[in-house]
């Protein structure tokens, strides 16, 4: 079994890149939802939408 | 998609991640030409498969988006387009680390792997668009054109390649073979089921970002306006 | 206003601004030029023992590529810098009648810049440019075509962003891929003396790439320009 090395980095690299984009869309996601909470605290009263 | 839905895709993706990468690793036999090395087909090409997918997402909604002009289409758009980036880049990462062994080079312009590096510049470009546009209403319809044009133009991309250049590993023939094994058939079809489904989570997570996105940024327009 | 009455009179327009002015096609033949030189410079074929066959497509046809894009880059700044976009959507006739007008005019300006560029890299790189003349316009004809088609519809789309210069060739040239390699293909085997028959074909799948897209935009660009 040659090559274990390429096969290795080659799976290794797929996990990074989807692991890097899940990362990347939960600070996102967390980013909006601090948006979301600050704009309910600027309201009256009560929540919108 | 709701919450529940999401929550079950998941888990079903994750399953079938594990089942399918037990099945490379442990289940197919060795490749008897390539070696080890060409286990990174399995999750080559249905990373291939899935960008295609996206890039088709990315014309049908950009088409739904200029009949209709809902910025649902576009979110769904825009969030497809950026999930077939991420898979062409994985198939411009893998595609290179599977030629080194095999063909004795990183890169070899020939046609599906230089296929793939156009389409990830169109749809990259694509992307670039909509930063630079001067509002969203603006940055929808350009991309939405930019969007189908760059869909029509992959058939045509990819029949000059192979014009132009030639060689690509026959995977589907083992050494004297009629086609692949069934059980390297099977696994090959597990993972382009997983990475369909995964696509799919993905992308519904994506959509669910921009939609907040959306909401926010129409909150935020009418809370500037005095008196709203 | 009937259709091809509004094409002939949007392309004469462009033709005829372009004649008092001569900025685009000054600028787009220096260009060319210039990059004419830099190979000349980067290849040097007698030490190399190349003949101009062997690479001699390829930079023609970065040659046309490049001075095409400054081209349609230029043929909508126009209209932005004097405000005319406005004008242009609200043209009383079908915006394809626009369209069509724009991808005539660009397609007239990229070749004018063609029949000076090939006779001079004649005299640069030293090839009997009269031998193959005849299936050399062909191809760069049709290619050109192709790629104006393409680049009127994708320098309108960038034309209204904030980075337009970088935009165009970030979208035109992964998408105009076809349209290089079938015209750097066609004109490899038109300089080695091949005849017609052997490259033929890609001539003809080059037409169609323009028809395609002529097509495409024809019916696309009333959504790009709208305000």
């Amino acid at each position: 079994m040659k090559n274990l090395n390429y096969l290795f980095w080659a799976y290794t690299l797929i996990w990074i890149v989807l692991a890097g984009y899940l990362f990347s869309l939960s600070i996102r996601l967390r980013a909006i939802s601090s948006q979301i909470r600050r704009l309910k605290s600027r309201l009256p009263g009560g929540s919108e939408g | 998609m709701h919450r529940g839905l999401e929550l079950a895709l998941f888990f079903l993706v994750a399953a079938l991640m594990i089942l399918s990468l037990y099945c490379v690793f442990q289940v197919v036999p060795n490749e008897v030409t390539m070696g080890a090395v060409q286990r990174i087909f399995y999750f080559h090409v249905p990373s291939a498969w899935v960008a295609f997918l996206a890039f088709f997402v990315v014309f049908v909604s950009s088409m739904l988006y200029l009949a209709t002009r809902r910025l649902l289409w576009d979110v769904v758009a825009n969030a497809a387009a950026e999930l077939g980036v991420l898979f062409c880049g994985i198939v411009l990462f893998t595609g290179p680390i599977w030629a080194r062994p095999v063909w004795g080079t990183w890169w070899t312009w020939e046609a599906r792997l230089t296929t793939t590096l156009v389409l990830e510049m169109v749809f990259l470009a694509y992307l670039v668009l909509r930063t630079q546009a001067e509002n969203r209403a603006q940055a929808a319809r350009l991309s939405a054109v930019v969007g189908i044009v760059g869909f029509l133009d992959v058939p045509i991309i990819y029949y000059s390649v192979q014009i132009w250049r030639g060689h690509h590993p026959i995977v589907f023939k083992s050494s004297g073979g009629q086609g692949l094994e069934p059980i390297m058939l099977k696994t090959f079809m597990l993972c382009m089921t997983t990475f369909t489904l995964l696509f799919l989570l993905l992308l519904a997570m994506r959509i669910r970002l921009g939609l907040l996105q959306e909401w926010v940024a129409e909150l935020k327009e009418q809370d500037s306006i005095p008196g709203a | 206003m009937r259709a091809h009455s509004a094409t002939l009179t949007i392309c004469g327009k462009d033709l005829r601004q372009e004649l008092r002015t001569r900025e685009s096609f000054t600028s787009a033949f220096f260009f060319s030029l210039l990059i004419q030189i830099v190979f000349s410079f980067s290849f040097d074929f007698q030490s190399l023992g190349l003949g101009f066959e062997d690479v001699g497509a390829g930079i023609l046809w970065i040659t046309l590529t490049f001075s095409a894009i400054l081209s349609l880059q230029n043929s909508f700044l126009i209209e932005r810098e004097k405000n005319c976009l406005a004008g242009l959507a609200l043209c009383p006739c079908d915006p394809s009648a626009v369209f069509l007008g724009k991808f005539l005019a660009n397609s007239l300006f990229v070749l004018a810049v063609q029949v000076l560029i090939l006779p001079i890299s004649s005299l640069f790189f030293g090839y009997d440019l009269l031998r193959v003349l005849p299936g050399l316009c062909l191809v760069v004809t049709v290619n050109a075509v192709g790629f104006s088609a393409l680049g009127t519809l994708f320098a309108a789309i960038s034309v209204r962003t904030r980075r337009s210069e970088l935009l165009l060739p970030l979208l035109l040239l992964p998408a105009a891929t076809p349209v290089v390699i079938w015209g750097v293909k066609a004109t490899r085997l038109c300089l080695a003396g091949r005849p017609l028959d052997s490259y033929g074909y890609l001539v003809a799948l080059s037409a169609c790439f323009g028809v395609i897209f002529t097509v495409a935009g024809v019916l696309l660009f009333d959504y790009v320009m709208e305000e």
